[in-house]
């Protein structure tokens, strides 16, 4: 992460200037939550315009807030995913046509498990695994999720145990 | 599980969600604009943009070669709203704004009263459970000039060659007090915008509703649609608020405290309502209240003074 600088924040420039410096890390960070590329630079660029909008968030927090913010985004988009089609599969026994051979592989994969698990957990244990995976060293992971940094490490082991428990339960092995 | 052995497997695991494609730097900066457009055009109901409202609006004759001294003013409070679906940007006037600072934050209420002259009026408690950002923005003034060579090219272009346009209007200055305007910003785009009314000054003898018929000719309004609104204007003047044809809204007459108020409802490309506004106004204070949730809007609005 850049070091967190002063910003002229009133201004579309200084808007400008920080979404030049980390729109394509917070869509990445945003793209391990959401699988449709499309959707996940749209709410990337939505939390910039969050962070234009809150003058409270600018100033030297600015990087923090923004991808705090794009952790908060992320997993709220999977969890509205989660509950659609959970409503979906409850009306599935209506639905004549048969599940498409790429919905059967979605559901299967890796990637689908990994993310269920993670909208399982809680909003904290979650954001601390994504960035956490996502290479954010302790001290960003801390700045970013507002967290003290002597305790990140101990967090992040908590939120590992966290996924790995949730994902035994669910899915049965270590695969 | 042994800690690092843990720390693997999970890494492994999130590992796999690693995106295979790369943002797209280009096309999110014109997602950017495109959505700090549409918030542009937000503010239209009070902020920036009554600039361009006010010109058929505000109508202060200063002919240029008299002081201004010398005039006879009639004075309006305009606390009436009236949407119109034109573009009044596109009227031929040569207009200057000034203000004395678009956008400024105010730490708190106290602040935001000092800077605008009124202590803005919140919601009832309870209705929105965080304190907002206050921004204050203008007073804006707006000055315009008629050049009867603008007017005619324009009246020719959209068509409309049976309109005279008296040679005695060249040089003429419109103008009009706009503000300041407070601005609330609350958590999910809630937004509430404040202001007094506009102030009206028109000249005695400059002949309002002719202007005002030859004004909307000129955007290529039709002959008896510019009659009848330049009548029903001059007979009661009023903030017009313009929505370009082009712009997705749903607009509804609605009933708040007992008096009319305005509901429009941007809609985006699939028809889903993006933003729903309630403009509404007192003898002392024009409201906009914004959110992505018309009820919730709709509430807000109600729970103004």
């Amino acid at each position: 992460m850049a070091e967190p600088r002063e910003m002229e924040v009133s201004n579309s420039e200084g808007l400008d200037a920080i979404f030049r410096a980390h729109y394509e890390r917070i869509a990445r960070v945003i793209g391990r939550v959401i699988h449709d590329q499309a959707r996940a630079e749209e709410l990337a660029v939505e939390v910039f315009l969050k962070w234009w909008r809150n003058p409270q968030a600018h100033g030297e927090h600015a990087e923090g807030w923004l991808y705090r913010t794009a952790v908060r985004e992320a997993l709220d988009e999977l969890r509205r995913q989660t509950r659609r089609s959970r409503f979906e599969r409850l009306f599935s026994f209506v639905r004549a046509s048969p599940k498409t051979p790429e919905h059967l592989y979605a559901v299967n994969a890796e990637q689908y498990k990994v993310r269920s698990v993670l909208g399982a957990l809680s909003r904290r244990h979650a954001g601390l695994l994504l960035l956490w995976s996502q290479g954010f060293s302790y001290q960003e992971i801390a700045v970013s999720l507002a967290v003290n940094p002597d305790y990140v490490g101990s967090l992040v082991e908590r939120a590992q145990e966290a996924f790995r428990k949730e994902y035994l339960k669910r899915y049965g092995k270590e695969s | 599980m042994e800690r690092n052995h843990e720390a693997q497997w999970v890494a492994e695991r999130l590992a796999t969600l690693e995106p295979n494609w790369s943002p797209n730097l280009a096309s999110g900066r014109a997602l950017l604009a495109c959505q700090l457009e549409k918030r542009h055009r937000s503010l239209t109901w009070i902020a920036v943009a009554t600039a361009t409202a006010a010109v058929c609006v505000v109508l202060v004759a200063l002919p240029a070669n008299r002081a201004l001294a010398q005039q006879l003013w009639y004075r309006f409070i305009l606390n009436r709203v009236q949407v119109v679906r034109l573009d009044l940007s596109k009227l031929p006037l040569r207009m200057q704004v000034t203000t004395s600072g678009l956008e400024q934050h105010a730490r708190d209420m106290d602040e935001a009263e000092r800077r605008a002259g009124f202590r803005p009026d919140l919601p009832t408690p309870g209705v929105l459970r965080t304190n907002p950002s206050i921004t204050i923005t203008g007073p804006i003034s707006v000055e315009q000039t008629i050049h009867v060579r603008d007017l005619e090219s324009a009246l020719v272009k959209v068509g409309a060659s049976d309109v005279q346009v008296p040679a005695e209007w060249e040089g003429v200055q419109l103008s009009t007090q706009i503000g300041p305007m407070v601005e609330l910003n609350y958590p999910d785009r809630v937004r509430i915008l404040q202001a007094r009314p506009m102030k009206l000054s028109i000249a005695s003898g400059f002949p309002l509703e002719h202007f005002t018929e030859v004004a909307f000719r000129s955007i290529g309004v039709s002959s008896w649609e510019a009659r009848a609104m330049a009548q029903q204007f001059a007979g009661s003047p009023s903030w017009l608020v313009d929505l370009p044809p082009g712009a997705v809204v749903n607009i509804q007459e609605v009933s708040l405290h007992a008096r009319p108020a305005m509901l429009i409802e941007e809609v985006d490309d699939r028809g889903a309502v993006e933003r729903a506004t309630v403009v509404r106004s007192t003898s002392e204070r024009m409201y906009s209240a914004s959110s992505g949730d018309r009820e919730l809007s709709m509430k807000i609005a109600d729970a103004l003074p």
